[in-house]
């Protein structure tokens, strides 16, 4: 089945489907979750309104790991069985998967400090999650540097999945690590959790997913016409030397 | 002998032969069961003499040789290369003191010491002045008569005296 | 199989006296780590002795990433490694080879110098084996992560940061354990024990993702 939507034509039709559905649904889902976490959610009697963060923080560090998740088997199946597609959805879902990080972290830091006093603490998953966040930047700068297309996607390829197994390694020595160091920390499981709150938090993940896939799918699509167009542009110089190449520099892909 | 243009081919074609490049398209097939050809006579290894040398430029010209044959660096079999190829007199210079048509002598003599019954050699004689090529000549010459096979990548300036087919690669424009 | 492990470890540590001093920076790099650390704690914080183990298992850490991006990079770029597969020898054994004599010519000189930098962060004279030890538990995990990394980047010129950044998310549960391990104060902690875990776990690992990223590069 998966060799079936393997080609790049079938991919295009396929996503001219799922791609406008991806897209509804992160609208319909996330802007609701925000409008459920703003107003429907009762406030936390400790920590006030400020904990209304985590309707942004956890559905993004959740679309982070999906994100880490797919950019390591994307790589499991460019590298196996050398599909083009599959490389161009790892390529292309890095940098989005980085920006969920990010977000993440960012919005963890912020609702860190009415949670434990201080923007940041070296919490297991804030650990974790910025060791994700480096694996991502690691990933994007090493298919950056490699200038040959074939070598950059086996060997991004191997680095993701080198990151993936390492992942869970880390995970477990930096909750060793915190839990020698730290005292006490305060989890979530702990505090009672509303029903509002797991709907609003089920919802928001759910529409996250699907602004990541839409994101993967329609960045997938520009660069597969970028891959077209340098070959055109490749084609037509190697008939007509001079003037393609020229405008190949005037115009490099879109 | 393999011939045809810049960009033709000829390198990536060795690289496949010589199990260098496993990213093709296609088959290789040959005449020979490739197990038993390859690992018969020798240790199964193929004489490769690429664009690059293979030698270490802060290792004399003996030391280069004993890592790749395996041999202590007073063994005869090294210096009797190194005389075929005729440098028997810089046996303790460091490569980088050499002249790149010297470094090229030396990459021919870590070829004869592989002892395999395969060369594959890609533009062998770069770098190498009238005699150089003529050193070459006879190299393959010699190792025909010892029963081995050559398969090279040239311009036109090596006209080998053993029994030689030639393939000429062309351009094809993809449509 | 011994005698082309035997023949790559000879050659590069031949290869490592004629470097000019590469195998040295790791050494140095260390000692100006440890000192400036020093400088930013200031004499109190430094001589304590409670910092010691962390700083410099830190600083090992940095330095064993050091003068990495030549270890695989001179091979691929001067035909040695091509020439080495035409010869059909193995290439895991290579990446074994060449990654140990890394360890003995780069590593190993850090690791003599270590007991003197934790001495001199106020850590017990008392305390010197127990570091020595780790850091030779640990230390295969370190080069062993950054031969990985170097390999990944064999083909590129000036790769010496990027080494650091795909290796250093890796290097985190080395660094943990490893400083676990010393805290602990007794050789068959746990920590030790996890810290021997992934340095076995790198020796599966790390020699298999090597030759996959050479192959390719050779393509």
């Amino acid at each position: 089945m998966l060799s079936y939507f393997a080609n790049p034509v079938r991919f295009q039709a396929l996503s001219k489907w799922i791609s406008p559905i991806l897209g509804i649904g992160a609208i319909i889902l996330i802007i609701p979750s925000w409008i459920m976490a703003l107003f429907i959610v009762p406030a936390d009697y400790q920590q006030g309104d400020t904990f209304r963060i985590m309707y942004v923080h956890v559905p993004a560090v959740f679309a982070a790991s999906g994100a880490y998740a797919f950019l390591a088997i994307a790589s499991f199946f460019s590298f196996v069985w050398r599909h083009p597609l599959a490389d161009t959805a790892a390529r292309v879902a890095a940098p989005i998967g980085a920006a969920f990080t990010f977000l993440g972290l960012f919005t963890g830091a912020l609702w860190g400090k009415p949670m434990w006093g201080a923007y940041w603490v070296w919490d297991a998953r804030l650990t974790s999650t910025l060791v994700m966040l480096f694996l991502f930047l690691g990933y994007m700068a090493i298919r950056a540097a490699i200038r040959d297309e074939n070598s950059s996607a086996r060997i991004g390829a191997i680095a993701a999945m080198a990151g993936a197994i390492n992942l869970p390694i880390v995970k477990y020595s930096v909750e060793w690590w915190s839990s020698l160091h730290q005292s006490a920390s305060i989890s979530l499981s702990g505090s009672e959790i509303d029903n509002s709150m797991s709907t609003t938090l089920f919802v928001g993940i759910i529409g996250y997913f699907c602004l990541f896939g839409w994101l993967v799918i329609n960045n997938m699509l520009s660069e597969l016409d970028a891959r077209k167009a340098r070959a055109l542009v490749i084609r037509s110089s190697d008939q007509r030397p001079s003037t393609a190449s020229k405008q190949m520099t005037e115009n490099p892909d879109a | 002998m393999v011939r045809g243009a810049n960009g033709s081919g000829k390198t990536s074609l060795l690289r496949i032969i010589a199990g260098l490049n496993t990213s093709y398209s296609g088959q290789l097939q040959h005449r020979y069961n490739n197990k038993r050809w390859l690992n018969g006579a020798t240790s199964g290894s193929i004489g490769w003499l690429g664009h690059k040398s293979g030698l270490k430029q802060d290792l004399s010209a003996t030391q280069n040789l004993a890592f790749w044959s395996n041999k202590a660096e007073q063994h005869p079999e090294i210096s009797q290369a190194l005389q075929k190829v005729g440098l028997l007199n810089m046996q303790q210079r460091p490569v980088h003191t050499m002249s790149a048509g010297q470094k090229q002598r030396l990459a021919l003599a870590r070829l004869l010491l592989s002892n395999s019954p395969l060369w594959i050699l890609d533009e062998p004689s770069a770098n190498l002045d009238s005699d150089g090529r003529k050193l070459i000549e006879a190299l393959l010459q010699q190792h025909s008569q010892q029963g081995g096979i050559a398969i090279i990548a040239s311009h036109d300036n090596i006209n080998p005296t053993a029994p030689t087919s030639y393939i000429k690669l062309e351009q094809v424009t993809a449509a | 199989m011994m005698s082309q492990l035997k023949l790559i470890i000879f050659r590069d540590l031949l290869l490592a006296t004629r470097s000019g001093g590469n195998w040295a920076q790791g050494s140095i790099f260390f000692i100006l780590f440890i000192m400036l650390a020093a400088f930013a704690l200031g004499p109190d914080q430094a001589e304590r002795g409670f910092i010691a183990p962390a700083l410099v298992w830190l600083a090992v850490t940095f330095a064993s990433q050091l003068s990495l991006s030549q270890l695989f990079s001179e091979d691929l770029n001067d035909g040695s490694l091509e020439c080495w597969i035409t010869d059909n020898r193995s290439l895991s054994i290579y990446v074994i080879g060449k990654v140990f004599s890394h360890w003995i010519s780069n590593f190993a000189p850090i690791l003599l110098l270590s007991p003197f930098a934790a001495v001199m962060l106020g850590a017990d004279i008392s305390s010197a084996p127990i570091l020595i030890v780790s850091l030779l538990v640990g230390g295969p995990a370190m080069v062993l992560i950054g031969g990985m990394a170097s390999a990944l980047t064999a083909n590129l010129r000036g790769a010496g940061l990027l080494i650091v950044l795909i290796s250093g998310p890796l290097l985190a549960s080395p660094l943990i354990f490893g400083v676990g391990a010393v805290q602990a104060g007794t050789i068959n902690s746990v920590a030790m024990k996890l810290l021997g875990a992934i340095s076995l776990f790198s020796l599966v690992l790390g020699p298999l993702i090597s030759r996959l990223a050479l192959k390719i590069h050779l393509e």
